[in-house]
């Protein structure tokens, strides 16, 4: 019997056996499958389950002033809610919440027990009072109590130099301005930290997290002086109450470094609610093109005197109206004063020889000038959403010969306010083109500092030609007895102007801008001043509303810089 | 027979033995190994716990001065300095009532003027001269006289 069921024995140990090795086979290969072939992304998936990524905001660098006053800075709301279900002694949460909010404890506990949990006790309250708050949290029998933070971009000085800095959204995304321009250097980098989990997704400290700090953003300090942006703001303001207009601008550059010193415009808006006034915000000194009127004949003379075709001594007999290209052109108001000087020509701001001037040097020669004074090219300063301007050319189909003529008094040319006080500004900084700019440094968070260095674009008018168009400038602003630009004290150069507002069709018979652009002390000049009141309603005339301003503005401004007056200064000399 | 059975016996009393101490061995570093990670475990779990409690309370230092830092701007800006400044009877100063000394020979272009000095009081009495010792025995400077440095 033994004997014949040991044969059969050893065939189902080994059929068992073999079986076994299958069934061990088959494991091991779904074993290799999934722990070595899919070991990633089962991996990927175990941490999913228990390892959290956690993104860590980069601060947003600040805004500052070249002064020092905080502009724009990231800043902390936080909301204070409660379920007093989830509280043990409420009177007690009461009491204690009352000092922090501001609110009475009676007050606080007739909500718990009045309205309908979660109880929003505050919205929007500062880190301060969030931070003690929290502090709250930690003690036993507080769950109910809950707090929760958002960041957001504050701007202390709400309208305070708002078209200089535009602004950040809800969204985080940052539009106009310095905040848009300068994006990349102020957002920073995000970093992260990631690590185990618990059930609520918040990190436990069961290990050390892997942490990828975030790189803050750069501090940018602006070339806008506190004090001086201040005076703009106001005078500006003053003079759009005054004048009636309906917008208007100034800025103030330094001639020598192409530096903003201040800039503002009307109408304006408070920053931490730019949503309410969109429109508002955008900043036309760079993004919106205007025809600059006579202002533009300082550009039309510099150019004639470098030239050659006209020098200081140079007669003009002027019958009040030209032919050019088949279009009349003719003085304002229809004057004809006869003989003049170069320098009656700027006092008496005469069209006719203006468009002699542009005639007499050619089309090819004027739009060189024009050009080699930057408009029709951007200004690369840095602000965002900066336009060109318009400037023709001779053979681009749109330009006809009486807009060689028109041109020389700034109508049929559209310029950016910020690109005629930076061609003004190269006369008066000796015939040197500066790259106008806002952002004086720029503070990295690892400590390296970026300073922007005054850059020259060219050398557009020579120098001796600079001095003489000043003179002449200057000796035209003297010239006129009740000139409203005059600053006591100061010889000032610089030009008014009347500019008609182009419509569909022709130009606005009644609406003007008016402007002035001028700067001093004439024979070394600190400030460039452009002043720009659109359709003002007391008067037409930019010598009537913009001189005045200049002068309000340049006043101050010499005694905020501690500028002595010419009599003084020269003395010395 | 029986020689042959205490022979096994006592081998497989070594055999025993040797398995004993080698499972202890085993055990021992096991424990040891284990002992070892749990320590090490808690020591990360202790370093990365303050490591939170130090990031949570640097978080907090910068939220609560980046608003202070708001506060001090809105307090200091020009234009609420400037009606403060009118509420208190100030007028800004205009062309004709500053009045600039020239200077002979003062040396504009040369090296920047000195820096403000700090000296002490010319004269103080005994009672602020201890006060101003002990301020400084307690670490704190006594308040400095700022002397204007005078030009050549």
């Amino acid at each position: 019997m033994s004997t014949q069921a040991l044969p059969r024995a050893p065939v189902r140990l080994r059929a068992a056996l073999i079986m076994i090795f299958a069934v061990g086979l088959v494991l091991a290969a779904r074993l290799f499958y999934w722990q070595i072939i899919r070991w990633d992304e089962i991996r990927q998936r175990a941490d999913n389950e228990k390892v959290v990524d956690t993104k860590v905001e980069a601060r947003r660098g600040s805004i500052l002033t070249s002064d020092g006053q905080l502009l724009a800075e990231d800043n902390y709301l936080y909301t204070i809610s409660v379920d007093p279900r989830q509280i043990d002694k409420q009177p007690d949460l009461a009491r204690q919440l009352a000092p922090i909010l501001g609110q009475s404890a009676d007050s606080i506990l007739t909500r718990f027990r009045s309205e309908v949990p979660p109880i929003v006790l505050t919205k929007d309250a500062p880190a301060l009072v969030g931070e003690a708050v929290q502090d709250l949290q930690k003690q036993p029998g507080m769950a109910g109590l809950a707090v929760s933070s958002r960041r957001v971009r504050v701007y202390p000085g709400g309208s305070f130099g708002a078209h200089v800095i535009g602004f950040v959204n809800t969204e985080g995304k940052a539009a106009n301005g310095v905040e848009d321009f300068q994006n990349t250097d102020l957002r920073g980098v995000d970093g992260n930290i990631s690590g185990a989990s618990d059930a609520l997704h918040d990190i436990i400290p069961f290990d050390l997290p892997t942490h990828k700090p975030p790189v803050d953003g750069a501090d940018i300090y602006l070339t806008l002086d506190a004090g001086m942006q201040r005076v703009v703001e106001a005078e500006l303001a003053n003079a759009i109450r005054d004048s009636r207009a309906a917008s208007g601008c100034i800025i103030v550059l330094d001639p020598k470094t192409g530096a903003i010193l201040a800039l503002a415009v009307w109408p304006t808006a408070d920053l931490n609610a730019y949503y309410a006034n969109l429109s508002r915000l955008s900043n036309p000194t760079v993004s919106a093109q205007y025809e600059p009127g006579s202002v533009f004949k300082i550009i039309t003379t510099a150019a004639a005197l470098d030239a050659g075709t006209v020098s200081p001594g140079t007669y003009f007999d002027d019958t009040g109206s030209i032919y050019v290209g088949g279009r009349l052109i003719k003085n304002h108001n229809d004057i004809a004063p006869g003989r003049v000087n170069l320098t009656e020509v700027l006092r008496q701001s005469l069209n006719v020889e203006a468009a002699k001037m542009s005639v007499g040097m050619g089309a090819e020669r004027f739009y060189q000038y024009v050009r080699n004074f930057g408009f029709g090219s951007l200004t690369r300063v840095d602000l965002a959403d900066e336009v060109a301007g318009q400037v023709k050319s001779v053979g681009d189909g749109r330009w006809r010969d009486a807009d060689l003529a028109t041109n020389a008094f700034g109508q049929g040319i559209s310029v950016t306010p910020l690109q005629m006080i930076t061609a003004v500004a190269a006369v008066a900084n000796q015939g040197k083109l500066m790259h106008p700019h806002i952002v004086k440094q720029t503070r990295y968070s690892n400590g390296d500092v970026h300073t922007t260095n005054p850059e020259m674009v060219r050398q557009v008018i020579r120098p001796e030609t600079a001095q003489t168009l000043t003179r002449l400038l200057a000796d035209a602003i003297i010239g006129e007895s009740i000139n409203k630009a005059v600053v006591p004290g100061y010889r000032i150069a610089g030009k008014t102007g009347t500019a008609s507002i182009p419509i569909p069709g022709g130009y606005d018979p009644v609406a003007t801008i008016a402007s002035f652009a001028g700067y001093l002390p004439a024979d070394d000049p600190r400030f460039v001043i452009l002043v720009k009141l659109d359709k003002p309603q007391t008067s037409e005339w930019g010598s009537q509303v913009a001189s005045p301003v200049f002068a309000a503005v340049a006043k101050q401004l010499v005694v905020m810089a501690g500028l002595p007056p010419d009599s003084v200064r020269l003395s010395g000399k | 027979m029986t020689g042959r059975i205490s022979k096994t016996r006592e081998l497989n009393s070594q055999v025993s033995t040797g398995t004993w101490r080698g499972l202890l061995l085993l055990v021992g570093l096991i424990a040891l190994l284990g002992s070892v990670y749990l320590g090490q475990n808690g020591q990360a779990t202790m370093t990365g716990r303050r490591a939170q409690d130090l990031q949570e309370q640097l978080d907090r230092i910068e939220r609560e001065n980046a608003q202070l830092e708001v506060e001090i701007a809105k307090l200091t800006l020009p234009s609420r300095v400037a009606e403060r400044g009118k509420a208190l009877g100030f007028r800004p100063a205009t062309i004709t009532q500053t009045v600039f000394i020239v200077v002979k020979n003062y040396p504009v272009d040369s090296k920047p003027a000195a820096p403000p000095v700090t000296a002490a009081p010319a004269s103080s009495s005994g009672l602020t001269a201890l006060w101003n010792d002990l301020l400084t025995w307690i670490g704190l400077s006594p308040a400095a006289q700022t002397v204007e440095a005078t030009g050549p």
